[in-house]
């Protein structure tokens, strides 16, 4: 368990956001920097991704991705990595885990 | 500005169209549709076309200048629309500012994708990311966040906030697939009951396979002109064009302000009902974005003709279906009748135009008096909506 999220945190309207994000997306600031943002949050929605024919989340599948609202408000989209995925439901728990690459950051659920 | 009117509009067969090539799909939408209109093709100043990505899936850019020649017109000034789903819809209201401008007379709008590749022509995996080539790659796309996974996420989310159930979900799937039984244009013209697409396998939960739009081959055309045109062409069917709209939303859907309404619907409806100075009640049809089986619940919502969670609701007491209150997507939708990306928000068009001509056979609404059509694109941050009336001349 990753014990923060490496992300951004605008200077001018004070909203967290991914990794890496040049320009904030809730008010246009370039004032942008990196953030160690808390770890846990909460499923905020999600769907069973079952259909995956091809690429790199082909052995994976069926798995959830979800948009994960983490405790300080930051609202980011990842996968949430459950043995049972047709069991995850709104409201979960979740901590970070990691990313697996550049480009999908994972979560385990918390309990 | 100049009143527009539409008055001529055709469309390709959908499906999976092996026998049809980019040209022979121009040809099916475009030479009727200037038929229709009665005009001399060399009439047609401008062509704007609807499409999202032949420039992968075809290894062709530059349609628009490609379908002009094709129909030879190649003096025509010619421009591509690039707007995910919502392409055709674009391309659509931009050929109208250009003639209530003033700046063209008569312009052609074509929509056009062809998505059905053979693996001998390129490998799943670059066919998928294709696909998905609309949505956030830096945040959200590798993930493997796609159209399916996204409006999935939308659909949960509104299923807890109001209580939208999974049956509802399909009975408006089930209607879609009713409408395209009676479309001999659609891809899929058979009906599938409820409890079937609920037993479907599922692609991304809530979703079965049943639930999703169709990869799709097709293309649609309309001609739009002035009023003095029409009127000198004696077309007394002329569709009027009364109302546009053209909304934004956020790009990311993990940024979006809410996951369960399409902030780009909300304001390109009221933008067109503004303009088109007519209530939600006067609506006698609509065309609208059904991506999934969901998304036409929150269409609805969002249009502004059901309160905000009662989507469902509404769809599961009939009123959707021909014959009902308010018959949604009487063409099948992008469920049945297909989602060639390109071509949809023009084939919506075509659909509503022949509603308001009397020319929708087994799926006429009676006495159909105005028109809505929307559609909603990549992912969710673009949407146009167009009011269309019957003729006047
Ligand atoms: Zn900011």
């Amino acid at each position: 368990m990753s014990t923060t999220i490496p992300s951004m945190k605008c200077a001018d309207c004070g909203t967290i956001h991914p990794i890496g994000i040049a320009i904030c997306p809730n008010c246009g600031s370039e004032n942008i920097s990196e953030y160690a943002a808390v770890p846990t949050g909460e499923i905020y929605t999600f769907s069973v991704n079952c259909f995956v024919p091809a690429g790199k989340h082909k052995a994976r599948a069926p798995y959830v991705i979800a948009v994960v609202k983490t405790d300080e408000n930051m609202f980011m989209t990842a996968i949430v990595d459950s043995p049972k995925p047709f069991e995850i439901k709104i409201g979960d728990k979740v901590k970070f885990r990691g990313y697996e690459d550049p480009f999908t950051p994972i979560f385990d659920l918390a309990s | 500005m100049r009143e527009v009117y539409i008055i001529g509009a055709h469309q390709s067969v959908h499906g999976n169209r092996k026998d049809a090539d980019l040209r022979k799909l121009i040809a099916e939408a475009g030479n009727p549709a200037i038929a229709d209109a009665g005009i001399d093709r060399h009439d047609i100043q401008a062509l704007y076309m609807g499409n999202y990505n032949a420039n992968q899936f075809n290894n062709q850019n530059t349609l628009a200048a490609l379908a002009a020649s094709s129909l030879g017109i190649p003096e025509a000034a010619t421009l591509r629309f690039e707007a995910a789903c919502a392409s055709g819809g674009v391309a659509f209201r931009n050929a109208m500012i250009a003639v209530a401008a003033g700046v063209y007379d008569t312009v052609m709008v074509m929509g056009i994708e062809k998505m059905n590749i053979g693996l001998d022509q390129a490998d799943a995996d670059s066919q998928m990311n294709w696909a998905k080539s609309g949505v956030d790659y830096t945040y959200e796309s590798g993930v493997g966040m796609n159209g399916a996974t996204m409006f999935a996420m939308f659909a949960h989310r509104h299923m807890y906030e109001y209580g939208t159930t999974r049956e509802m979900l399909a009975i408006s799937a089930s209607k879609n697939k009713y409408h395209g039984s009676l479309n001999p244009y659609a891809y899929k013209q058979r009906e599938v009951p409820v409890d079937k697409i609920i037993k479907s396998p599922l692609i991304a939960s809530p979703f079965s396979t049943q639930e999703v739009s169709l990869v799709t081959d097709g293309s649609a055309a309309v001609i739009l002109t002035t009023k003095d045109r029409a009127k000198a062409l004696g077309k007394k069917n002329a569709v009027k064009v009364l109302g546009s709209g053209h909304g934004g939303g956020s790009f990311s859907v993990a940024f979006r302000d809410s996951h369960v309404r399409m902030r780009a619907t909300v304001e390109a409806a009221n933008e067109a009902f503004k303009m088109a100075g007519i209530k939600r009640s006067d609506i006698s049809v609509v065309e609208c974005h059904d991506c999934f089986s969901f998304t036409e619940l929150m269409n609805i919502e969002d249009l502004g003709f059901v309160e905000k969670g009662k989507g469902g609701w509404f769809a599961a007491d009939g009123h959707t279906r021909l014959g009902g209150k308010l018959p949604v997507n009487t063409s099948g939708g992008l469920c049945a009748k297909g989602h060639p990306i390109g071509a949809t928000g023009v084939g919506q068009i075509v659909e509503m135009t022949w509603q308001l001509q009397d020319k929708a056979d087994k799926r006429q609404v009676k006495d159909a008096k105005f028109a809505l059509t929307h559609v909603l694109g990549g992912p969710g941050s673009i949407s146009t909506v167009h009011i269309l009336g019957r003729g006047d001349i």
